[in-house]
């Protein structure tokens, strides 16, 4: 399996379940161990830790968010900005990130794991934001949200791609907005790369419109 | 009754205050468990011995002419730098062992650092000195000895500087996010297997204060901090084993509760001071199984 993300890209993963759309992210991450390379602005990164990647400039938005739901808000996002300096990063990319996601400032007291799912969805993409990751990986940020707060969150990701040139991969079971906001797509099946190409070829792919978009 | 109401209160004021300053003792040990709990899931059995043996170092650096004070500062740099080699060499490669397997490592570790520690200074009791004089001053009406207020003020002291530590630094914050989510600190860019060693630093350091408190009253022998170290159990069980300010309440209520049992309790007296703190542990258990501060995390999906 291989597959490319170039800078300044939005690409998408679809799949059905266990296809290893999650592992292919824990692979970039270093959260799973695996075989192959991986090759990250010219350095290779497959043998190195999750936080040494995370410090490189990957940051990975897992499965089930990651937040530390004891910690407030703002420590939240304090950890974001860990990977680069905690204090010099926090002054400078917060204002920036609250731009995005005002009503974080107004609850950056209260704890992370008292809001409600989409709510934590967005600071656990605000909180990888602050640390003005150069990739941003995201697993599944759909997943048990409603519509309307799905397609909050993919504004969110198209504008930061479009303001920032912010270079994306995320993974996605919602073959919809997916596609909606990326450029490319890699559909996995069983590990492998079974179809790829631009968003818009994708949708016209008969195979795709009928096991991924339902018409 | 046949005394005045103003002579007992005084008699139980001051049984109070030397409460507090054992307490102060236990509070600092137990948050030394605490510390290493939360950080590794580890209890650790050892922390006694740990605290006793840099409690025989300052004795050694004292002997060697150092006066209290600097003697103190270097025993405290010494317990850190050796609580994180402890965890880097003896821990770190159990670390995803069972519980079973860490549990009895550092039962090993109490008996290795007992033997080493009667071994290099010998069985014989030690006089450790006070800092504080051994006078006591006078607060309404009520006697209050020096050496307890220094004993609470240092214990206490280094439980505050702990915490502001733990809430206003980024390492503080990092070393709480790997408390609650390891795997999540990693990507944050993290290196939790650091922060888990600073943690036993700092378990290290606060129990090598509890020891240099502990030692001028209890005297220095290779067994001093046993009964202390039960006591600190108790108190974070009592608090709750996953809450620092419940390690810490715990141990003054226990200090407290323990000394007012031992004065006006009379089948308790000295002999049954133990048992009976660790009765009304299991009591306090009974009613309230995770303990007095233990947390309940309040969450949502």
């Amino acid at each position: 399996m291989s597959l490319t993300v170039a800078e300044g890209e939005i690409v998408a993963l679809l799949g059905p379940n266990g296809a290893g759309k999650t592992t292919t992210l824990r692979a970039v991450s270093g959260t799973v161990r695996h075989t192959g390379e991986i090759v990250f602005e010219g350095k290779q990164i497959a043998r190195s830790k999750p936080d040494a990647v995370a410090r490189a400039g990957v940051a990975h938005v897992p499965e089930g968010r990651g937040l530390f739901a004891e910690l407030s808000v703002w420590e939240n996002l304090r950890m974001g900005a860990y990977v680069r300096g905690e204090r010099r990063t926090l002054r400078q990319e917060a204002p920036r990130v609250f731009k995005y996601f005002p009503w974080l400032e107004r609850r950056r007291d209260q704890q992370a794991g008292t809001l409600s799912g989409g709510e934590q969805q967005m600071l656990a993409l605000a909180r990888a934001l602050v640390g003005r990751p150069r990739l941003l990986m995201l697993d599944e940020p759909s997943l048990g949200l409603a519509p309307t707060v799905v397609h909050e969150i993919f504004r969110i990701v198209k504008e930061l791609n479009a303001d920032d040139g912010l270079t994306v991969l995320v993974v996605e079971q919602n073959a919809n907005v997916a596609l909606d906001a990326a450029a490319r797509a890699y559909v996995l099946e069983v590990g492998q790369v079974a179809i790829e190409g631009e968003s818009a070829e994708l949708r016209r792919h008969e195979g795709v419109r009928k096991s991924y978009l339902g018409y | 009754m046949a005394l005045p109401l103003a002579v007992v209160w005084s008699q139980v004021a001051q049984q109070v205050t030397s409460g507090l300053a054992a307490g102060a003792i236990y509070a600092s040990l137990a948050l030394a468990l605490v510390l290493i709990y939360q950080t590794t899931n580890v209890v650790n059995f050892a922390q006694g011995e740990m605290a006793t043996f840099t409690t025989y170092i300052a004795w050694t650096i004292m002997n060697h002419g150092v006066a209290y004070w600097p003697a103190f500062v270097l025993t405290l740099l010494i317990a850190f730098g050796g609580g994180v080699t402890v965890e880097r060499v003896l821990i770190r490669p159990v670390e995803h062992r069972p519980e079973l397997v860490i549990v009895i490592l550092t039962i090993g570790m109490l008996i290795a650092i007992n033997g080493l520690t009667g071994w290099i200074w010998g069985p014989e009791v030690k006089a450790f000195d006070s800092p504080f004089p051994n006078r006591s001053v006078i607060v309404g009406g009520v006697a209050i000895s020096i050496q307890d207020i220094g004993t609470f003020c240092v214990c206490l002291g280094t439980v505050v500087v702990l915490w502001l530590f733990f809430r206003f630094t980024t390492l503080g914050l990092a070393m709480r996010s790997v408390a609650f989510n390891p795997d999540a600190s990693r990507l944050m860019g993290v290196r939790v297997g650091w922060m888990l060693a600073l943690g036993w630093g700092f378990a290290a350091a606060l129990g090598a204060v509890a020891g240099m408190m502990a030692a001028p009253t209890v005297f220095l022998d290779p067994d001093m901090m046993l009964v202390i170290l039960i006591y600190a159990f108790a108190a974070a069980v009592l608090g709750g084993i996953d809450s620092p300010v419940g390690a810490v309440v715990g141990g003054l209520l226990l200090g407290v509760v323990i000394n007012l049992l031992g004065s006006y309790v009379d089948f308790v007296g000295q002999e049954l001071r133990l048992p009976t703190a660790l009765a009304v542990l299991l009591l306090v258990l009974v009613i309230r199984p995770r303990g007095l501060f233990g947390r309940v995390v309040v969450r949502r999906v």
